[in-house]
């Protein structure tokens, strides 16, 4: 099944297409001299990023984010946009965000300074978001390797972790 | 379950459910102030201007490596009140486990029932059911007067017979364990449908 198409479950990422999209990630940060750019899919798991340590809430982020996206295309719903709004942004004292889907599953997030001008950031936006969307239309996810590790001792392995983390 | 290769991550996704102010952010709260801050992330709380929940609260935990992956837990929390219905939707999109919070309190037995069905409900439109998806049952506020025996509970809530766990959320009474039985929940039943 092509990683486009998902989201199945559970949903598999293989290294060679984590590998392709940090390096299309990275070019992104590069060219534009943003500050951040992270990839994450519409339920809030981040996949990768690049750039500097805006927030150490990567997770978070993400989450807020998918959240933010999912909210603003039911807006969309309601005053009858049926495509959706195309990208999200904010503008901020210091620092802009700009949000933008990568066909249904995806999101691309661009955190960058004031001085970098949005209209530099969409044009980028668009090709990275084309590049994303070739990368993840020929990717095919992963082998499921799950029953690999997550067997009863991993059940086992894990109870004992939560036990320790919980001081239960 | 999103599983990243590249970094051995393994995520699970796990909602907190139940009708208005039954406590779940309460739970997440709990959650938050117990753990040890290198395992858990910001609790992150988007609510009204009266404190009630108005999107979602989020907190990410994680565990030790286990056979070379890392598990990461992501808990969230849903708005209760009836009116955010499409909130509650959003925020069950890839879910893999869930936490059921009721209110023991006998007065609010149509509101958990409600908020049952609404699960359910949402549950069919994401391709899934209760028969066969993992959840718990978390009897809550057991500490308040009028409470319902939990045999008047199991009886008019529990009829896919899930794990049942009485707490008392906000004095931390069966929090931890609570989690601890839907992430074993989870983990016994993809081992089953792998």
């Amino acid at each position: 099944m092509q990683v486009a198409e998902r989201i199945s479950q559970p949903f598999m990422l293989s290294t060679a297409t984590f590998n392709k999209i940090s390096d299309i990630m990275r070019e992104l940060v590069v060219s534009t001299r943003s500050d951040f750019a992270m990839f994450c899919d519409v339920n809030g798991n981040p996949i990768t990023h690049f750039g500097k340590n805006v927030t150490l809430e990567l997770s978070g982020l993400a989450a807020l984010a998918a959240g933010d996206f999912a909210a603003t295309r039911e807006i969309a719903r309601v005053i009858g946009e049926k495509e959706g709004f195309k990208f999200i942004f904010q503008e901020g004292e210091r620092r802009n965000i700009y949000l933008c889907n990568v066909g249904f599953n995806f999101l691309l997030i661009i955190i960058f300074d004031k001085a970098v001008a949005l209209g530099l950031i969409r044009i980028f936006a668009n090709k990275t978001v084309d590049n994303l969307k070739q990368v993840l239309e020929t990717a095919v996810e992963a082998e499921d390797k799950t029953s690999e590790f997550l067997d009863d001792e991993f059940g086992i392995l894990l109870g004992k972790e939560l036990d320790k983390s919980f001081n239960l | 379950m999103f599983v990243n290769w590249a970094v051995q991550e393994v995520n699970l996704k796990i909602v907190y459910y139940g009708p208005g102010l039954s406590g779940k952010t309460t739970n997440l709260e709990h959650i938050y102030q117990k753990i040890d801050p290198s395992l858990r992330g910001d609790l992150i709380t988007l609510k009204t201007r009266e404190e009630r929940t108005l999107y979602f609260d989020f907190l990410q935990l994680e565990v030790g490596r286990i056979k070379g992956m890392k598990p990461k837990f992501n808990l969230y929390t849903i708005p209760g009140q009836v009116y955010y219905a499409y909130s509650r939707k959003i925020i069950l999109r890839g879910v893999d486990g869930i936490v059921f919070v009721a209110d023991s309190q006998a007065d609010r037995l149509t509101e958990n029932l409600d908020s049952l069905m609404d699960l359910e409900q949402n549950l069919i439109d994401e391709g899934k059911t209760l028969e066969e998806f993992p959840w718990v049952l978390q009897y809550n506020k057991r500490d308040v007067p009028r409470v319902l025996s939990v045999a008047e509970l199991n009886r008019k809530l529990n009829f896919n017979a899930v794990p049942t766990i009485e707490a008392v959320a906000s004095k931390g009474k069966g929090v931890l364990e609570t989690l601890k039985l839907a992430i074993q929940g989870v983990v016994n039943h993809t081992q089953k449908v792998i």
